[in-house]
């Protein structure tokens, strides 16, 4: 059983919060990480339908994070990211085994793989050479906590860590009514919402149908229930880890709303967008500032860095064109939108709007970002005729 | 704590109530839980492309009707050649007897093994042909039949009868094994197959026992909810059990006429190529273009493993079973003998549990009959007079 695949994980769920809830009163905060390593390998072992493939992943990634970090210690940590990556590539490749009669995806793949690889590259990617290696209990919670483990949000390690050492202090009745309350909301969203949206509106005209009408139906219809399916598991997962008494990350604030693409992946998988600017957005940028050829072009180093880190994102979904495009035309977004903030700033003035009230230039913004984000998101769902 | 209690611990009262009203309250289960009436089928219908369709289907599989015997045939995408020859169509055509066809790509062994254990009542004597095609032992199909596909031939209801046969225990545990490897594929999973699958992963140690117990506590106790629910609603089922004896009737078969127009009628289809496969067939799909088989070795072929359960299950239940196993076309898949040995495994164990087969599997480029097959793997009207002619001698249709 997956997480969040049917009412009875919510029932280990409660097993789990009404165990750890238990040793609360009776162990010291600093057993709690031990606790929870052995619920989530209960999971793992008893419910997750490919334990060997997460155990092996996890064994393998923190030996190879201490190889190149500590023994090997590459400079150029474009090696380590390779290696540690290696998995996810395979998959992502989707390769043929001519020898084999299998797909190499077949052997090696399994669910909840992508979520780990992007925490085992954000905790290699924030060790220092010398810092000692994480301590292993904590890094199996990291990469295999029950709630987090199939769609994320993206934690940070040192985050995690800090959370889990306060584990039972956590545990208090206003987390566990508000843990209790995301919950709920994550249930509505996802349980009723998304699946009202998906019976009654998503298929409401044909995939294949190129009339505008059907096309921009199918548009927005995707868009509201990729927001309330997705969110819904990020509220679920943030509810249940709550009280377990750990804190998970929000990953959603009302994306309906953004006005700029900026702003856009501030609410919208805000964990992914975050992960993207600080391990491959800011390293790349520093990386393109250091090239002398463009050293008089800042514009266009932020431009070509916002578009590849997009286009990273849109690889990390599978190498295929929708998913390629739709990265694309987020980095697209971005870089036009950068272009116009940067202008606005050299000619102190918004050479867009003009003088046009605030209130009104928010509403637009919203109305095009909207827009914007939904047809990227329709390229996205492989459901665009063309 | 009033916050708590209102926000949160009322609604949840609420729902609770209104869920108990809903399931112990006869007048508004009836109201609430009428089963919608299927659209009647065609009494004439001769094939059953999937049991999604109509769940009246059901009822009808496996049975006999009034006044004679129908033979099911079970199988693949060769069932989805609808031709003259066609054994559902030439068979119900020319004889009292019937043949009605069941399935199409991708139901393969354990597909119709679930099918098969779902009706075991019906099973005894039943005559019953599978279509056997080799391709199933290859490439991706060797995983056995798919999660999509087994469900759009597992309803619920079959699955129920499964759930709550007890003479079937071991071919029921094989059925929960199955179910649990791809249970993870299957959205929003119905709860017998969920119960299926807790009660298989629960037998794997007394770990596993004691952690499932409550899961499958709970689920028996919806699942009975549930079936009290439904009771006085289900379609029940008109058909008899009982099967009727296959009759000899005076019909005169040409059948050396047959083979000879027909063959002669596929190789006029197929001018443009040298391997007879249908012109149009060839310009849009091959042009030239060879493939090659990929068998899967034996240790890893779960099709294999489904299609022994299967042999099982026929045995076991004195199914009146016979099987035709199709050939590949040797012109097109450069190393279709690589898969001949499967194909001898697949006989031998035919041959050892006393079944009646055609094999017209050939994989020789050199003496492989043209015109047996229309494209590269599915019968033409000539081969499939070859399986009509089986069909006959059989299960004895002619005098």
């Amino acid at each position: 059983m997956l997480p969040f695949s049917s009412f009875e994980f919510l029932i280990i769920m409660a097993f789990f919060i009404a165990i750890l809830v238990g040793a609360k009163y009776v162990l010291k905060d600093v057993y709690y990480r031990y606790i929870l390593a052995v619920l989530n390998l209960t999971f793992l072992v008893f419910v997750y339908p490919q334990p060997y493939h997460f155990l092996l992943l996890i064994l393998l990634s923190y030996l190879f994070t201490f190889m190149v970090a500590n023994v090997f210690k590459f400079e150029n940590r474009l090696w380590g990211i390779l290696i540690l990556l290696t998995p996810m590539l395979l998959v992502k490749f989707d390769i043929l085994l001519y020898s084999f009669p299998f797909k190499l995806n077949d052997l090696i793949s399994f669910s909840g793989l992508s979520y780990a690889s992007f925490r085992i590259i954000g905790y290699y990617m924030d060790k220092a050479p010398n810092e000692k290696m994480a301590d292993p209990i904590t890094y199996f919670n990291f990469l295999a906590f029950t709630p987090t483990l199939l769609i994320g949000p993206i934690e940070k390690y040192s985050r995690f860590k800090n959370s889990q050492d306060i584990g039972f202090s956590s545990i208090t009745t206003d987390n566990f009514i508000a843990g209790w309350n995301s919950l709920l909301k994550g249930i509505i969203f996802k349980y009723i919402v998304a699946e009202v949206i998906d019976r009654y509106w998503l298929n409401l005209f044909p995939e294949t149908s190129k009339e505008l009408l059907h096309m921009a139906n199918n548009m927005y219809a995707y868009y509201f229930y990729l927001f309330f399916d997705f969110a819904g598991y990020s509220f679920m997962a943030l509810g249940i880890g709550k009280m377990m008494g750990m804190n998970v990350p929000v990953n959603f604030t009302n994306p309906f709303l953004a006005v700029n693409p900026q702003d856009f992946w501030r609410r919208f998988h805000i964990s992914l967008g975050e992960w993207l600017k600080e391990y491959f957005f800011t390293p790349l940028y520093m990386f393109l500032t250091r090239k002398k050829g463009l050293k008089q072009y800042p514009i266009m180093r932020q431009n070509i860095a916002l578009i590849l880190t997009f286009l990273l994102m849109g690889c990390w979904n599978g190498f295929k064109s929708n998913y390629i495009l739709s990265g694309v035309l987020f980095g697209i977004f971005s870089a036009v939108h950068n272009t116009y903030v940067i202008l606005c700033k050299k000619k102190g003035k918004d050479v867009l709007f003009g003088n046009l009230n605030s209130l009104t230039v928010k509403t637009i913004s919203i109305i095009i970002m909207f827009n914007l984000a939904a047809f990227a998101l329709y390229i996205f769902s492989g459901r665009c005729p063309f | 704590m009033k916050r708590i209690l209102l926000i949160y611990f009322l609604p949840l009262i609420c729902a609770l109530t209104l869920t108990f009203l809903l399931a112990f309250k006869s007048t508004i289960n009836s109201s609430l839980f009428t089963a919608e009436s299927p659209s009647p089928i065609d009494p004439s219908f001769r094939n059953i492309p999937n049991f999604n369709d109509n769940v009246l289907y059901e009822n009808e599989f496996l049975s006999s009707r009034a006044d004679h015997e129908t033979i099911f045939m079970l199988g693949s995408s060769e069932l989805g050649v609808n031709t003259e020859a066609t054994p559902y169509n030439f068979i119900t055509d020319h004889f009292n007897t019937k043949v009605v066809g069941v399935g199409h790509a991708g139901n393969q062994s354990f597909s119709i093994f679930s099918q098969l254990l779902a009706n075991e009542p019906r099973l005894k004597n039943a005559p019953i042909l599978i279509g056997i095609s080799p391709g199933w032992f290859h490439e991706v199909s060797a995983n056995g039949t798919t999660s999509s596909q087994f469900l759009e031939f597992n309803s619920s209801r079959f699955l129920n009868s499964i759930l709550m046969n007890d003479s079937i225990d071991t071919f029921k545990a094989y059925e929960a094994n199955r179910i649990s490897s791809f249970y993870g594929e299957i959205v929003s999973p119905d709860l017998s197959i969920k119960l299926l699958h807790f009660k298989s992963r629960s037998s794997k140690s007394f770990l596993h026992q004691f952690l499932y117990a409550p899961i499958i506590a709970i689920d028996d106790l919806l699942y009975s909810l549930r079936s009290d629910l439904l009771k006085t609603n289900s379609i029940t089922t008109t058909n008899s059990f009982e099967r009727k004896s296959i009759r000899e009737e005076s019909v005169v078969i040409n059948w050396d006429s047959l083979f000879t127009v027909s063959k002669q009628d596929q190789l006029n289809r197929s001018t443009n190529n040298n391997w007879s496969i249908d012109n149009t067939y060839y310009t849009n799909n091959i042009n030239g273009k060879r493939s090659f088989v990929s068998p899967v070795q034996i240790k890893y072929n779960t099709e294999m493993e489904d299609f022994l359960e299967l042999l099982k299950l026929l045995k076991e239940k004195k199914v009146n079973a016979s099987f035709f196993i199709s050939p590949l076309n040797p012109y097109y898949f450069k190393n279709a003998s690589d898969l001949s040995p499967i194909v001898a495994i697949v006989e031998t164990e035919l041959k050892k549990n006393n079944f009646p087969y055609l094999n017209l599997w050939n994989s020789d480029s050199t003496t492989f009959e043209k015109g047996i097959l229309f494209d590269i793997g599915h019968l033409s009207k000539y081969g499939f007079y070859k399986v009509d002619k089986f069909i006959v001698e059989t299960y004895k249709l002619t005098k």
